[in-house]
Formats: structure tokens, C-alpha cells, sequence
């Protein structure tokens, strides 16, 4: 049941192919938003799209890599030629790497922060600048992580991660501030530990590295969120959601925490 | 379906300002209000408000500072309604506005008494029955002044910060009951607390936020509501600034003079 009155609105999703960018499409779509699933896998972004269609929304399937670009330009006049102008961006792709910072190299920090940063500058250069033009104002949500506020604890090499999610936080607040004369909203969130295929990534390294049963890394991070239980991508959905409405409109520069307790700050 | 509906929700300081905007928008929601407070007219008039358009809500009139009367509103609450899902720890004063070498020992023991020692009160006494019914959600009404400083504002800013401690320690005492407690941290806004507020404090602090205007009591009553409701089912410990981005950037003194200035025009200049 929608909760917000967001019918007709355009929103683009990037990552939207599975995890939580897919639980940020599919609700967003149930509140009424014609959706474009953007996602570098292009067959994801159509099953989505897909999904999308059954619950009766409407959604636009894209193969997009946000570090490029024109890509990102494409995108931008893709929604707007095919679902009308754009309202509601939602930088979620992101990828994930375990290194300790003495073993990170060149080239996996540079693609975190290619795909993790420069893709939400990107992104949002791009869908601003069209959010102006139309001047009716906007949203920007960017979905850094707990990873964008503290470093992950010990045996949890996530460091250069950090890094590129601590990027967005500092992005969301500089970008508010430049953004809200137009009118354009932007907030960051923030979850725990999700029950996504990036977390089964983290697991089954981790557990890896450390020389312990695939699992037991999850269940062990878990036990550690005061609610006592794994997150949801719908969770942080329902943030997202929100961040989107007329209810969030005196809310922008600022990023919130949707963790189960987990997250100190 | 509202999105509070079927829920039992006690707002203290509920008769005036926020506490009011978000009784009318619970009541809105579905919500049954417990509309805490202790001015009996200002209370009695938001219960009348919400039953007038159908709604369902009662007054207690209680000072949160004190443990029976914060006993009492939960044990009236319950014989009313039963049960209890959401409690708003709204209820505050003001600080004393001097210089920290300068506020007496009674005007620090009024502002933590009521700022800090009522939401205490009225958690301690509200989570027996939530725990028992398998859970429920705590909002607290911080500030701005909950994580920076202000001048001469020590007694409320400390005040207000420490709610955010307590928040963090309910959530982490009673998550596994599944009791939530977050924080929402507005800026000011245009309601009766504001009027009584200098001006020339009123032009900065609207100047220190992104879009130099103050929020309206209903746009921090939103971000209640969704801690409140099931959507926010997952999230807890947070802290949710609501503040026009202010605590998010350092303004400039230049950035300052020229909000205050833009506020001014806008406000029609009665300050100068």
C-alpha cells in the first residue's frame, strides 16, 4: 500500500538489479513513481524491470556503467525522452572489496572509488543539471553504508571501502548545501548488515581469509545489532521512500542511519 | 488505512508547538493519542481538535519531571487504551540564556529536570508494558543543539545532547525486546517556543540552515511519524537531523550576514 504521494514521479535507481537497489526500484514503483532501473548488468535491470511491470508500475530497463560518463548522460536522456522528467535519483551501485589497507592495490582502490564516488558525482552532475533545466526542484539519495561512518571492526578488511563510502557522506553535505537553492534535496543513508549478495561476498572472503565455516561471519556481525536481527533491502527501502517524499522537505545535506542499532553514530 | 492505525501514541507537551502538530498528525494516522501535558487548556484543546474530526485521544494532565505523574500517565494510558506503542518524549523548556559562569544552580536543575529527567521518567515507566506486549518505539525531541553548540545555551544544549545518549542506551537495553528509540534533531521552528526567542538569534539560527527559512512544526511532526510507524521497523540508535542540512556544513560569518539578511526580507524587516 503506497504511503507517500509520489504518483507519477520519475525516478532513476542506479544498481537497481538486485539487492537493495532492486527493493528501492520495486517500492518506489509501488509508490507510484515510473522507475528506471539502471544496472551495469543489463539482463538484472530487465528482470526488474520485469518485476516492476507484474506489480503494475511502470519501469525503464537500462545497462549503464555510472563511472562513464556519457552513460551516465545517456541515462539521464533516456528517462526523460521515455518516462518524462526526472524528479528522484537513487545512487546505490556500489561494489564491495576485502583487503586490508596494506594489501589493497592501485587498481582495487581505484575502482572503489570509480564506482563507489565518482559514480554519485557523476550521477548527480547529470540529473541535477536536468532537474534545473525543468526547475521544478528534486531528490537525490545516495546509498553509502555503515561503512560510510566508521571503519568496519577488526577481521573486517573493508578498509579502502570505507574510504569511498566516507566519499558520499562528504559528497551528500557539500551537494546539499550547492543544491538547495534549486530546490533539490540530497540525503545519504546508511544500513547495517544487509541480507544481500554483497554481504555474502563479504562473508564467504572473510570467512576465507580467517579459515572459518561460510556463514558464521554474517551470523556473527548480526549478533552484534541491538534489534537482534538481519537487515532487509527492504529496510532500507522504506528510508528511501521517505527521503523521497513530501514529508523529507525540510530535510537535505544529511545522512541517517538505518542499522538496527548497529551503527555507534 | 493511516499509517499509524490501531496504534496507541502518548505525545508529551502535546498541547502546543510540535508536541501538537504531531498529535493532530498521529490522530491523522489512526493513531489514539495520549495528549500529555501540563497545560490543561492548551491540552484539553488538541483532544478537542482531534475527536472533533473523529479522531480518538485523551489528556493527562502531567509535569513528565515528576515519577508519579509520568507513572500515571502510563498507568492511565493503559486502563484507557490498553496498551502502548509509541511514546514522543516532546515535553521541554527553555535554557536560561546566560553565560555558563552565570546560570544559577536553579535555573541548570529546572531546564535538566524537565529536559532530561522527564523523557528518563516517562521511558522508564513506558517500557514494562511495551516490553510485555513484544515491543514499540520511542521518539525523542532533541535539537540542533543536541550535537553543536550555541551561545550561551549551556543548560539546554547539554540537555538536549544528553537525550541523544539516552535514546542510544534505550536502543541498546531494549532492542532485543524489540522496543525502538531514535532522535529527531530539528532546527528551529515557527511555533510559540520560537516567538519567545530573541530576534536577532532567531534571523541567525534560520540563516544557518541551507534554505535560510525554519522548519514548520509539521515537517519535523513527518519525521516523528515515520520513526514512529512500522516503516522505520528497522532502524534504530539513529539520530535524525532535521535541519535544513544546518549541522551539516560550517557557515561562513559572511554566509551568516547574508541569510540573516535574506531571512529578514523575507520576514519583512522588523529586525534590524
Amino acid at each position: 500500500m503506497p504511503q507517500y504521494n509520489l504518483d507519477g514521479h520519475v525516478a532513476i535507481v542506479t544498481g537497481a538489479g538486485r539487492g537493495i537497489g532492486r527493493a528501492i526500484a520495486l517500492r518506489l514503483a509501488q509508490e507510484g513513481c515510473l522507475v528506471t532501473v539502471a544496472d551495469l548488468d543489463g539482463e538484472t535491470a530487465t528482470q526488474v524491470a520485469e518485476e516492476v511491470r507484474v506489480l503494475g508500475g511502470q519501469a525503464l530497463p537500462l545497462q549503464v556503467d555510472v563511472t562513464r560518463n556519457e552513460e551516465v548522460q545517456q541515462m539521464v536522456h533516456q528517462t526523460c525522452e521515455e518516462l518524462g522528467s526526472l524528479q528522484i535519483l537513487v545512487n546505490n551501485a556500489g561494489i564491495g572489496a576485502i583487503a586490508t589497507l596494506l594489501e589493497t592495490d592501485e587498481e582495487t582502490w581505484d575502482a572503489l572509488m570509480n564506482v563507489n564516488a565518482k559514480s554519485v558525482l557523476l550521477c548527480s552532475q547529470v540529473a541535477a543539471r536536468q532537474m534545473i533545466e525543468q526547475g521544478g526542484g528534486g531528490r537525490i539519495i545516495n546509498n553509502a553504508s555503515g561503512a560510510g561512518k566508521i571503519a568496519p571492526g577488526k577481521g573486517m578488511p573493508l578498509g579502502a571501502y570505507a574510504a569511498s563510502k566516507h566519499a558520499v557522506v562528504a559528497l551528500t553535505k557539500q551537494m546539499g548545501l550547492e543544491l538547495s537553492d534549486h530546490g533539490i534535496l540530497v540525503n545519504c543513508v546508511c544500513a547495517g548488515i544487509v541480507d544481500t549478495p554483497m554481504w555474502d561476498l563479504i562473508d564467504r572472503e572473510t570467512a576465507a581469509q580467517r579459515g572459518v565455516p561460510v556463514g558464521s561471519v554474517k551470523a556473527q556481525a548480526v549478533a552484534g545489532v541491538p534489534l537482534g536481527r538481519i537487515q532487509q533491502p527492504e529496510d532500507v527501502a522504506n528510508l528511501v521512500a521517505f527521503l523521497a517524499s513530501d514529508d523529507a522537505s525540510y530535510m537535505t545535506g544529511q545522512t541517517y542511519n538505518v542499522s538496527g542499532g548497529l551503527l555507534p553514530y | 488505512m493511516g499509517r499509524l492505525q490501531g496504534k496507541v501514541a502518548i505525545v508529551t507537551g502535546a498541547g502546543q508547538g510540535l508536541g501538537r502538530s504531531t498529535a493532530l498528525r498521529f490522530a491523522n494516522e489512526g493513531a489514539k493519542v495520549v495528549v500529555a501535558e501540563m497545560n490543561r487548556e492548551t491540552a484539553s484543546d488538541t483532544v478537542t481538535t482531534i475527536t472533533s474530526s473523529g479522531g480518538e485521544a485523551i489528556e493527562v494532565i502531567v509535569d513528565v519531571s515528576l515519577a508519579q505523574d509520568a507513572e500515571r500517565m502510563v498507568t492511565d494510558t493503559l486502563a484507557e487504551f490498553g496498551r502502548i506503542d509509541v511514546l514522543v518524549n516532546n515535553a521541554a523548556t527553555f535554557g536560561s540564556g546566560k553565560l555558563i559562569a552565570e546560570i544559577d544552580e536553579a535555573d541548570w536543575d529546572r531546564v535538566m529536570r524537565v529536559n532530561l529527567k522527564g523523557p528518563f521518567l516517562c521511558s522508564k515507566f513506558v517500557i514494562p508494558p511495551m516490553l510485555q506486549q513484544g515491543g514499540g518505539s520511542v521518539v525523542f525531541v532533541s535539537s540542533m543543539s543536541g550535537v553543536v553548540a550555541n551561545e550561551m545555551q549551556a543548560d539546554y544544549n547539554t540537555s538536549k545532547h544528553g537525550l541523544i545518549g539516552l535514546a542510544r542506551c534505550l536502543a541498546q537495553d531494549c532492542g532485543e525486546g524489540g522496543i525502538r528509540a531514535n532522535v529527531v534533531c530539528p532546527t528551529g521552528m515557527n511555533t510559540p517556543m520560537m516567538a519567545r526567542t530573541p530576534a536577532e538569534n532567531v534571523a541567525s539560527y534560520a540563516a544557518m540552515t541551507m534554505f535560510s527559512r525554519f522548519a514548520e512544526p509539521e515537517e519535523v511532526a513527518n519525521a516523528i511519524l515515520f520513526l514512529a510507524s512500522d516503516e522505520a521497523s528497522y532502524i534504530t540508535a539513529a539520530v535524525l537531523m532535521v535541519d535544513g542540512g544546518a549541522t551539516a556544513i560550517q557557515p561562513s560569518d559572511r554566509q551568516l550576514r547574508e541569510g540573516a539578511a535574506r531571512y529578514l526580507r523575507r520576514a519583512g524587516g522588523d529586525w534590524a
